[in-house]
């Protein structure tokens, strides 16, 4: 697939990528048909976000059409056109249930930097 | 100006890190401590003359008791939780044999038996026979206040990280065991309450080969 990928602060260049893969089971595949450019992909733009890589792409808010879902997703299916946010949750977790997704606890793959941040002495990476 | 706020923001963060570096390294300093002052818990497999590290975290998991003991009642489910065992498969009723990651892709392995088992309660087990690495570990399963869920508390001893046993050690729970467990919870809290747990490995980019 075609997507924007970051190399060093101010350096974005339109690349072909590897296509995406299922991983987990409730993971879907989107084939984006807009896409925006949001107010913190300028701090990915002007290189202040430490864990970026050379190559990664950017894009987090769009929408487009389901290709592929997870052998456990529920309520999507191939054809669908969706609307995605840029934040993740898991649906199943405390916060997710009592409807405050943007508080879930299960959805941020690095979380122990974050516990770090927040001041968890014992998360330090 | 605007420049400035959005830029600061993360400035203090990177900062706060690396303050929290520096606390660690001054707290740590990378140095086994004394023997652990342990509360009085019954069911809790101490090594020989409580000697060694004891590390512990709890977290709470919404899904109900008997699941999460089910889980780990059946230790071959370990692997997905800590990604340095190899496998762990049983040998006998309440004995199992675990093999690990040792350091430059050697394996280490030992055997456990299980010293207290019960039922949507606790588990407990700890090293048997000649073990690469002797430790004891238990995992009490607590319902949680409010329908919450379960609260899951996770302890380990381990002997004292020095020489090759440290290596050993260090390979099979990470420098850091404390972060391990903490890993190992999360890993569990994601796999019972999500069904999954979360990754970017996969992800498509353009990034060159390491």
């Amino acid at each position: 697939m075609r997507a924007v990928c970051w190399h060093a602060p101010h350096d974005l260049r339109v690349e072909t990528v590897p296509d995406p893969v299922i991983v987990n089971p409730r993971d879907a595949i989107v084939r984006v048909t807009s896409t925006a450019i949001c107010g913190s992909d300028l701090h990915l733009y002007n290189g202040y976000i430490p864990t970026l890589q050379a190559g990664d792409v950017l894009g987090h808010e769009f929408m487009g059409e389901i290709v592929d879902v997870g052998r456990d997703v529920r309520g999507l299916e191939i054809g669908d056109r969706v609307v995605v946010p840029f934040a993740i949750a898991c649906g199943q977790c405390f916060f997710c249930r009592e409807q405050l997704t943007s508080l879930c606890d299960n959805s941020n793959p690095n979380a122990a930097m974050a516990e770090a941040l927040y001041g968890d002495r014992k998360s330090v990476v | 100006m605007s420049r400035t706020l959005s830029r600061s923001p993360w400035m203090l963060g990177l900062l706060a890190a690396g303050l929290g570096v520096v606390y660690l390294a001054r707290r740590d300093g990378g140095r086994p401590g004394p023997a652990v002052k342990r509360p009085n818990r019954s069911n809790m497999p101490s090594l020989t003359h409580h000697r060694g590290i004891e590390v512990a975290r709890t977290v709470t998991i919404a899904r109900p008791v008997d699941e999460l003991y089910a889980f780990w009642r059946n230790f071959q489910n370990l692997p997905r939780l800590m990604p340095s065992l190899l496998a762990v498969t049983p040998i006998a009723p309440g004995r199992w044999h675990w093999v690990a990651v040792g350091p430059a892709d050697s394996k280490i392995e030992w055997d456990t038996e299980v010293v207290a088992d019960r039922d949507d309660e606790v588990i407990a087990w700890r090293t048997v026979g000649d073990p690469d690495i002797e430790h004891g570990g238990s995992v009490r399963f607590t319902p949680a206040p409010g329908g919450r869920g379960t609260e899951v508390k996770l302890i380990l001893h381990l002997a004292p990280p020095l020489g090759r046993l440290g290596q050993l050690i260090a390979a099979a729970f990470g420098q850091h065991p404390d972060r391990e467990i903490r890993e190992a919870l999360r890993r569990f809290k994601q796999l019972m309450e999500a069904g999954e747990m979360p990754t970017t490995e996969a992800q498509p980019s353009a990034r060159r080969a390491a």
